[in-house]
């Protein structure tokens, strides 16, 4: 299966999404995404670490070492109120845009 | 983030980069070794999970940079970078760091001298005092009198009483005293004399004791009261702790000491500092004036300062006052008051006089404009510097451009490495001009009255100018170099050319800037020239006396108490003595110092023209300079008598009232006649004969036009202060010495002042040539700066061309040209660039100096002198620092160069 191209902004959404289940570190919120969407997306470290610092300068998630599931150490990332606040309204945003697109997929002919 | 998590964001950023970098790259290699392990779990061999992780991993720089810039505050860390970066560069090119910033400083310094002055001209508040901006000034215009600025007491109470826009207002007289403290010999001093509301009115505290009470000075000689100034307080009496009730002689009579005025108060008249504070009121018993000093309205020698009502502009208080002098007017001489105007002017306005202070902002105005020129001079001239210098850093600029810097972060850089440079550059100005302002302090008036001349520089808003001048002039120079060298071609920089490209637009670039350098410089060359011709010319003027080789001695006998008869008794005895002194040639009495704060200014008429009315006011009435002199006055000062005698022996108080005139007063009251065996009357006193006509010469300033001037005999109307004028043989200054011993036999206990040589005199005296010189001193350093800092531009293009142009000199040469030919080649291409910034300079000038003759007395516009002279030594200087390239351009070796390249 072709890797998808994801949206502009749409990095965003998903990992707010991912970090609302608990924390995490970089590596496991880019497995997650990998799994959760069937092999299909790959959130590459090019992207995925800017994505963060950004969202941490923004107070949408803040970070903090930790003791990784192989015990290592490793930072981990949580949502903050902001985040949880941003991601309610990206999550919005998402649903209006998609039901627009397949509406619009679906009558234009 | 609140604000205190995105300071400690920015710190990190800043300061803890290298654990914020680390802390990244842990994290990224966690990363890294997870996905390897994924991978093995996965069921790829060890290599080729490595080799997965690594190639989905990408450039490792490429994503700590974009991790940093997400960061943010990365221009912080950038800055820093820079920072360190430039001074690195500055450090590394001491030479030319030296050369930019010394360019800069000068242009800077000149800038930030004539910006304090300014500054401390128009735009200081008065000190100690409450809310100084409402303070106004009130002021008349009087065609009849130049120096008429001041109002009536009684004139005062009616503005102060009935112009609502005017909150309050004071009153204000200077005067000189002869002040004794017990146990010390009385010295000569200026106080104010002011109504008793003047401490109140202007919200100040006292140091020491109090300031005037409520009630005090209201009445005429009922409160010998006086409060002294902080200034006097420390300098005189060494910060008396016990100084409060104390005894003071004021002119022999005894006055309490009440208090102490705050550290900063100088009182209500910008830049004069007086000793002390005495009510309006005791004038009469102090100084022995008529009462009616208070109520005939016209004596009118009171100061007006006034504090205006909130929510009046000062044109609505005009509006008022205009009112009140309709309704006052009939109270005045019939017509005395027809043709004046109360004005009322902000305080900072009426600097350092109401009558002069139309002049100044014109002259601030052209000082500006000149200094401004000056630091575009040194701008242009450190912008060519840059522009070479990043002509020379091409390479480097390509290889970080290769490297991935961006174009905005080149420009960053350099513009840095520029604003670096005026950082320095406006240390080196501030320097320099606190060095300016030095010795331009050292020229300020003196003189019998005492002048607050704090230092020219200092002001809070002066260093916030030249921080910002600073900033601004390396932006001005950074910029444009910067955006050029930041336009790299990475092809041809990496073939190692660099020095081609856009050459014909840089050097138009270049050119132009050298052009504008020049037209500016001649401009400012210009403007110093007649600066400096109006002061030779001035130098020049016919005086009406000989100035050279006189001693002056000042005395003031009505304030140490002496009558008439024994004041001349105490005057004979002191001539004799001074007449004996060795290097004495002659000695003589006057009662005015010429050009000195006392001009000694009355109105004369024809005896014979009929009266206007009751105050004496004759038709033809003028006002001329008086001065009461003896016998000796004449032949000692060497006043050239045209016709008739002059003031003789014989011409006493009981011999028939004389007077011998100027032909200026004889042109204007008997024009056509001979004046010998006229009459002349003062608006109060005895018709004076006419016995002899005199030349005219300069009386209250250097720069009058010809003014009425009339000398009486002293021995005719005894008149208090008195000056010595006293020839000497050979150096004037060698006598004062015996003059003060003489002085000190006769009478231990009087203060002598302007005890001085006439030369000396006349060139510090604020009506003489003071003015001229100081304004002088400045044109010419700034046209000195300016031609400097030409020179060096004009220097530093030609240079950068020969250099340029080694390759195509060299070639020339080995096709035979002559060494002659080159020279030629350079000179030519250095005059034509000089010959058009010339031209374009004298033309803005010749604008300039239109203006400049409204500020200079009997200046030509088009004064050959200057504008030749500026041309010449303009062309010649230039044509110099062409020679010095021209010369090595000469001596380039054809074989050397052509292999090189």
């Amino acid at each position: 299966m072709s890797k998808l191209e994801l949206l502009q902004g749409t990095l965003d959404l998903l990992v707010l999404r991912v970090l609302n289940a608990g924390p995490m570190h970089g590596f496991g919120i880019a497995q997650k995404i990998h799994l959760l969407s069937a092999d299909a997306l790959r959130i590459e470290e090019g992207s995925l670490y800017p994505a963060l610092y950004r969202m941490e300068r923004k107070a949408w998630i803040e970070a903090e070492w930790g003791v990784s599931e192989n015990n290592r150490r490793a930072k981990f990332y949580r949502l903050t109120p902001t985040g949880r606040k941003q991601l309610a309204t990206e999550e919005a945003t998402w649903a209006r845009l998609t039901s627009a697109v397949s509406q619009v997929l679906a009558k234009a002919d | 983030m609140n604000l205190l998590a995105r300071l400690i964001h920015a710190a990190r950023t800043l300061f803890q980069r290298r654990q914020v970098d680390a802390e990244m790259a842990e994290e990224m290699r966690y990363h890294r070794e997870a996905q390897i392990e994924a991978n093995l779990a996965a069921g790829m061999s060890r290599r080729d999970a490595t080799r997965a992780a690594n190639l989905q991993f990408g450039p490792a720089d490429a994503i700590a940079e974009a991790g940093r810039d997400a960061r943010g505050f990365s221009w912080l860390a950038h800055l820093r970078q820079d920072l360190r970066y430039g001074s690195k560069m500055l450090f590394k090119h001491k030479g030319f760091t030296f050369v930019a910033v010394m360019t800069l400083g000068l242009g800077l310094s000149a800038n930030i001298t004539i910006f304090s002055m300014v500054d401390i001209f128009f735009f200081q508040p008065l000190e100690g005092v409450k809310a100084p901006s409402e303070l106004v000034v009130l002021t008349r215009d009087d065609p009849r009198n130049e120096f008429a600025s001041s109002v009536s007491w009684a004139d005062y109470e009616d503005y102060r009483d009935e112009v609502p826009g005017v909150a309050d207002a004071v009153a204000i007289l200077m005067r000189p005293v002869h002040l004794g403290w017990a146990g010390k010999v009385p010295h000569r001093t200026w106080v104010e004399l002011v109504s008793p509301n003047y401490f109140s009115m202007l919200g100040t505290q006292p140091h020491l004791g109090r300031l005037f009470l409520p009630g005090e000075g209201e009445a005429i000689g009922a409160d010998p009261i006086v409060v002294v100034s902080h200034r006097y307080w420390q300098d005189r009496l060494g910060g008396d702790p016990g100084v409060v009730g104390r005894a003071v002689q004021i002119n022999g009579q005894a006055c309490e000491v009440v208090g102490v005025a705050a550290a900063k108060f100088d009182g209500a008249q910008w830049g004069i500092a007086p000793a002390a504070w005495l009510p309006a009121k005791m004038a009469p018993a102090l100084i022995h004036w008529d009462e009616n000093m208070f109520t005939d309205r016209n004596w009118n020698a009171w100061r007006v300062v006034g504090r205006r009502a909130a929510g009046y502009d000062v044109d609505r208080i005009g509006v008022e006052l205009a009112v009140v002098d309709q309704r006052i007017a009939p109270l005045h001489a019939s017509g005395s008051m027809d043709d004046v105007v109360t004005r009322v002017v902000p305080e900072q306005r009426s600097r350092p006089e109401p009558s002069v202070s139309g002049f100044l902002p014109l002259a601030a105005a052209v000082f500006l404009s000149l200094v401004l020129m000056i630091l575009l001079i040194a701008c242009a001239n450190v912008a060519n510097l840059l522009f070479a210098r990043a002509a020379s850093r091409q390479r480097e600029m390509g290889i970080r451009a290769a490297v991935g810097a961006t174009r905005g972060r080149l420009t960053r850089q350099l513009l840095t490495e520029s604003l670096l440079l005026a950082t320095l550059a406006g240390v080196v100005g501030w320097g320099l001009s606190y060095v300016a302002g030095i010795a331009m302090a050292g020229l300020s008036p003196s003189g019998d009255m005492p002048i607050a001349t704090e230092s020219v520089q200092g002001s809070y808003w002066s260093i916030v100018f030249a921080v910002g001048v600073s900033l601004l002039a390396g932006l001005v120079t950074g910029l444009l170099p910067a955006l050029r060298a930041t336009r790299v071609d990475l092809q041809q920089v990496m073939k190692g050319g660099g020095s081609g490209g856009q050459g014909r637009r840089r050097h138009w670039l270049r050119n132009g800037l050298v052009m504008s350098q020049v037209a500016f410089c001649a401009v400012v060359l210009v403007a110093g020239g007649l600066f400096l011709r109006s002061l030779k010319q001035a130098s020049h003027l016919e005086l009406g006396f000989d100035p050279h080789q006189v001693a002056l001695a000042s005395i003031d006998l009505d304030l140490q108490g002496y009558s008439p008869v024994q004041g001349k008794t105490f005057l004979d005895d002191l001539t004799r003595g001074v007449g004996a002194l060795p290097g004495v040639d002659s000695v003589a009495l006057g009662n005015v110092l010429p050009m000195s704060n006392n001009p000694g200014l009355r109105d004369v008429a024809d005896a014979a023209a009929p009266k206007l009315d009751e105050t004496g006011r004759r038709e033809g009435e003028l006002q001329a300079a008086s001065n009461l002199v003896d016998e000796h006055f004449m032949s000692t000062m060497r006043v050239s008598l045209l016709r008739g005698r002059g003031i003789e022996r014989q011409d006493t108080a009981e011999s028939p009232p004389v007077v011998v005139v100027n032909e200026a007063l004889a042109a204007k009251l008997w024009p056509g006649q001979d004046a010998i065996g006229q009459r002349l009357t003062q608006r109060w006193g005895e018709p004076m004969e006419v016995v002899g006509v005199m030349a005219t010469g300069k009386y209250v300033m250097i720069s009058e036009d010809p003014r009425p001037a009339y000398l009486q005999p002293l021995a005719q109307a005894y008149n208090a202060p008195v000056t010595l004028f006293i020839r000497t043989k050979g150096e004037p200054a060698a006598v004062i010495p015996g003059v003060q011993r003489v002085l000190q036999q006769l009478d231990p206990s009087l203060p002598v002042y302007n005890v001085q040589t006439m030369d000396e005199h006349l060139r510090t005296t604020a009506f003489g040539y003071m003015p001229m010189r100081m304004a002088a001193f400045m044109a010419g350093a700034q046209g000195l700066v300016g031609l400097l800092l030409a020179v060096m531009g004009v220097y530093g293009v030609v240079a950068f061309s020969v250099s340029q142009r080694t390759r195509e000199i060299g070639i020339r040469l080995a096709l035979g040209a002559e060494r002659g030919d080159v020279f030629r080649l350079v000179i030519r291409g250095g005059l034509r660039l000089i010959l058009i910034g010339l031209v374009v300079g004298l033309l803005g000038a010749v604008g300039l100096s239109h203006v400049l003759a409204g500020l200079l007395v009997g200046l030509d516009p088009l004064d050959i002198p200057v504008f030749g002279g500026v041309t010449v030594v303009l062309t010649g200087v230039s044509l110099l620092a062409c020679y010095l390239p021209a010369r090595r351009a000469m001596a380039i070796d054809p074989a050397v160069t052509l292999k090189c390249e």
